[in-house]
């Protein structure tokens, strides 16, 4: 019984982190219909951001939530950066035909990952636990003997908020209604007064911060390193696309899934090492969903305009 | 032929195009057009496929993707806005409802008249609501449904609507009755039979040459890229060239 919870440990932690990266890529793709690749290295630049800032300019002097703050505030300075140098220069395009947005997002990546090995550290680091207990948890064991800490509920726990947040942002606020707006026909949104720049511009903003806050959070777990750029990357950009790009909520539902799938692999499996297992168990499970539902599981059929 | 009828010599006109190129690639898609609107006028833009409609149109509310590509100038209200982006242009109280519509199709038709809205920030915008709703009942037991499952000539009165909505003073129809049954076109114009009562102006691009001249107070007739003529609608409407070309009589 010990896996179960193992499993659901593991999905709800890991997934989530998941469905946060995978928000960041949904926010891009839905207001410029492209896939930021350098989402993945903002997760780490954020945690070696944190652990830099934690470490060096305040010697441990500073409480990390303030940390967190300062992390997420520059990631969404970064992803603005991402924006201004690698895709708003290359002005109104049809990202179907023109496909430079793929070099510049991911060659921005790139140098992102060496400024910080240069600037930063070229090696794994830890960074503590944001908080070393809840109010009404302290770190305690599940049943089973499976430990949880205080961060991995924050793990939990602080995705969800950010996910709700952003889509009553959504629904119920006046930027929210332009970036919908946006989203759904950019021309027509200018036509209504709406700068699409600025709101392409926000969601790069969101988005960076989005991954600013998953390299804080996922520290206390994963360590802050270099490949988890790859990794958070990757499995985010799949849960993005499994949960519908575009979609908000999808994401979350994606990034579960597929860490269940990565868990589930690791413990019930009949060969002797599931690690090798997980990537393929996920990627089996990616082409099962589109095949299934080419516009993911929340995505809306694309209808080819008039 | 006939030089445009300036209905008031002594005003200045309230959007004024002069010597408008625009290039599409090798392609010229507009080869010098001058065209004015006076306030409280109803102008309309005739002529046939590719001769350069909406290029017009959409280079005048800038949401052309060849902005790069345009020379000449086009002045609002007093400013020179050729070039500017179109939020800027929208914002000046110019309402352009786009060819072929382009509804939010996801957003419910309340949502779509709220993002005409989207900039004002007076206390009228309610009352407006209701005003379109009046003018469009149909909109109001569409409000909740998603636009993208509205008919074709209910998407048309929500993008007017959604252009009322900004509280232009300046309104640019494009093709209001392309792919609309007869009945519905019938619907439209007598919509923009109303708005022009009630003063608005308006610069119309339309293929049916007749119902557009109908309405109008003034025409221009563009052929690939030029104005061939313009003049006074009833003048053009009965004009035997005019006739044989586009009213096909």
């Amino acid at each position: 019984m010990s896996d179960v919870t193992q499993i659901a440990v593991y999905t709800l932690t890991i997934g989530s982190i998941y469905g946060l990266v995978g928000f960041g890529y949904s926010l891009i793709f839905s207001t410029t219909r492209i896939v930021n690749f350098a989402q993945g290295t903002l997760v780490l630049v954020g945690g070696y951001l944190a652990w830099d800032l934690y470490a060096h300019a305040f010697h441990g002097d500073v409480a990390l939530p303030i940390i967190l703050i300062l992390v997420v505030l520059l990631s969404a300075l970064i992803g603005v950066l991402v924006d201004l140098v690698g895709v708003a220069p290359l002005g109104r395009f049809d990202p179907r035909t023109n496909v430079s947005w793929l070099v510049t997002t991911f060659g921005l990546g790139i140098v992102a990952e060496e400024l910080v090995r240069r600037y930063i550290s070229d090696s794994s680091q830890t960074l503590p636990g944001l908080v070393h207990s809840l109010p009404l948890f302290g770190s305690r064991r599940l049943p089973f003997g499976v430990a949880v800490s205080a961060s991995d509920v924050l793990l939990v726990v602080v995705p969800i908020i950010v996910v709700v947040l952003l889509e009553v942002i959504q629904a119920r606020t006046r930027l929210g209604r332009a970036f919908r707006a946006v989203a759904q026909d950019r021309q027509a949104a200018s036509l209504m007064g709406i700068n699409p720049t600025v709101m392409v511009m926000i969601a790069f903003a969101l988005a960076g911060a989005l991954a600013g806050l998953a390299g804080v959070l996922v520290a206390p777990r994963l360590n802050v390193r270099f490949n988890i750029s790859v990794t958070l990357g990757v499995y985010g950009f799949i849960a993005a696309v499994i949960g519908g790009l575009g979609s908000t909520r999808g994401a979350m539902i994606g990034g579960y899934l597929i860490a269940f799938v990565e868990a589930f692999t690791g413990v019930w499996n009949p060969f002797s090492s599931g690690e090798v297992y997980k990537p393929i168990a996920v990627f089996i499970i990616f082409i099962a969903v589109l095949a299934v539902r080419p516009s993911g599981l929340f995505g809306k059929k694309i209808v080819e305009k008039v | 032929m006939t030089a445009a009828a300036d209905p008031a010599p002594e005003r200045t006109p309230m959007l004024s195009v002069r010597s408008l190129h625009v290039r599409y690639g090798a392609a010229q898609a507009l080869r010098g057009i001058d065209l004015d609107v006076y306030a409280g006028e109803v102008v309309t833009v005739i002529g046939g496929n590719g001769a350069g409609k909406s290029t017009t149109l959409k280079t005048v509310s800038g949401v052309s993707e060849m902005l790069k590509h345009v020379d000449g100038s086009i002045t609002f209200l007093g400013k020179d806005i050729v070039r500017k982006p179109a939020y800027r242009i929208a914002r000046m109280g110019m309402a352009h409802v786009p060819e072929g519509r382009r509804v939010f199709p996801d957003s419910s038709a309340e949502e779509n008249l709220m993002l005409g809205a989207y900039r004002r920030k007076d206390s009228d915008i309610a009352s407006d609501l209701e005003a379109v709703y009046a003018r469009f009942p149909i909109l109001a037991e569409r409000r909740r449904q998603p636009a993208g499952l509205m008919s074709g000539g209910e998407q048309q009165m929500l993008a007017i609507g959604r252009g009322l909505m900004a509280k232009p003073t300046f309104l640019l129809l494009d093709e209001p009755s392309l792919g609309l049954a007869p009945l519905v076109v019938e619907q439209v114009f007598a919509a923009i039979r109303q708005l022009k009562a009630e003063g608005l102006t308006i610069l119309l691009v339309e293929q049916l040459a007749t119902k557009a001249l109908a309405v109008a107070d003034r025409a221009y007739i563009l052929e690939t890229g030029s104005v061939v003529m313009s003049g006074s609608a009833t003048d053009l409407a009965h004009d035997p060239k005019v006739r044989a070309a586009y009213l096909g009589a």
